[in-house]
C-alpha cells in the first residue's frame, strides 16, 4: 500500500518558512529525517544543508561530503532520511520541470517539500513524490500536528 | 569482507538492510555483488551499460573514490562503503 500522508509538525514548517524567507533570494535546501509506518511519513527533523549549486537563486545541489555526514547523522539517531526541501524563490509552488527532470533522471521517490517564496516573503509550503515509470509528481496531503 | 552502507532512499530494496557485506576486491566489485545479491538496486547504482552511474558518489571511508582510483579503488577486508545518491533542483 503506497503511503498517503505526512504529519509535520507546527514548528517544523516555521521552521521552514524562516529559512526559505532568510536564504531569499538564494534557494534553501535540507534533509528531512523521520520515520515512517504502513500509512504515513513522520517528520522528526529538519537538517539544513549547504546550497552549493553554482546559481543558488536557481537551483540546489547538496555537498556530497556533507550529505554522507547527515546520513550517519540520521542512522545514529534512529531517523530514516525521508527526502529533502528546498525553496523556490520564485514564488513557483510545487515541483519545476528542473525538479521533475532531475527527479527522473536521478531516480529520486523520496518525498520532496517545496516552500515557495514570494518577494521574500513565505507563500506556499507543499509535498510532493515522484511515483511511476517514467515519473510524475503527486502531492501528498499533510496533517500539521502542534504536539511534536 | 568489506561492508557497503546503504542509503535510507535505497533499503527498499535490501529488506530493509542498513549495511551489507559483499565480497569484492575493488569498489566495482563489491557494487556488483550488491547488485547480484539486491538486483533491483542495479538500476540506482549502474547505468545499462554498466557504467556506475555520474550521480551516485561513492566513499570508502572518508574518501571519495572520484579522487582515488574511482571503480578500481582497491578495498581491504574492514573497508567500509558509502553511497550517497546526488540530490539537486531548481526553479
Amino acid at each position: 500500500m503506497a503511503l498517503d500522508r505526512v504529519i509535520i509538525s507546527s514548528s517544523h514548517l516555521q521552521d521552514l518558512a524562516q529559512e526559505a524567507e532568510a536564504a531569499f533570494p538564494r534557494e534553501c535546501c535540507g534533509l528531512l529525517f523521520g520515520k515512517k509506518d504502513e500509512a504515513s511519513w513522520r517528520f522528526q527533523q529538519l537538517r539544513p544543508m549547504r546550497n552549493v549549486s553554482l546559481q543558488p537563486e536557481r537551483g540546489f545541489e547538496f555537498d556530497v561530503r556533507e550529505q554522507l555526514h547527515a546520513m550517519r547523522e540520521a542512522d545514529a539517531a534512529g531517523y530514516e532520511i525521508l527526502g529533502h526541501y528546498h525553496s523556490h524563490p520564485n514564488a513557483r509552488r510545487g515541483p519545476s520541470p528542473t525538479d521533475l527532470q532531475l527527479a527522473r533522471t536521478r531516480l529520486d521517490n523520496g518525498l520532496w517539500v517545496i516552500v515557495a517564496v514570494a518577494a521574500g516573503q513565505w507563500l506556499d509550503t507543499s509535498v510532493w513524490q515522484l511515483r511511476g515509470a517514467p515519473g510524475e509528481f503527486v502531492r501528498i496531503p499533510f496533517v500539521e500536528n502542534s504536539f511534536e | 569482507m568489506p561492508t557497503i552502507n546503504i542509503p535510507s532512499a535505497l533499503r527498499n530494496y535490501t529488506a530493509q538492510r542498513a549495511s551489507v557485506h559483499v565480497p569484492g576486491a575493488t569498489v566495482a566489485e563489491a557494487l556488483e555483488s550488491l547488485a547480484e545479491q539486491y538486483p533491483e538496486l542495479r538500476r540506482h547504482i549502474f547505468e545499462e551499460s554498466g557504467k556506475l552511474r555520474n550521480f551516485v558518489s561513492v566513499f570508502v571511508g572518508e574518501e571519495n573514490v572520484r579522487y582515488l582510483k574511482r571503480e578500481a579503488t582497491p578495498l581491504h577486508e574492514n573497508d567500509t562503503i558509502s553511497l550517497v545518491p546526488a540530490v539537486a533542483g531548481g526553479v
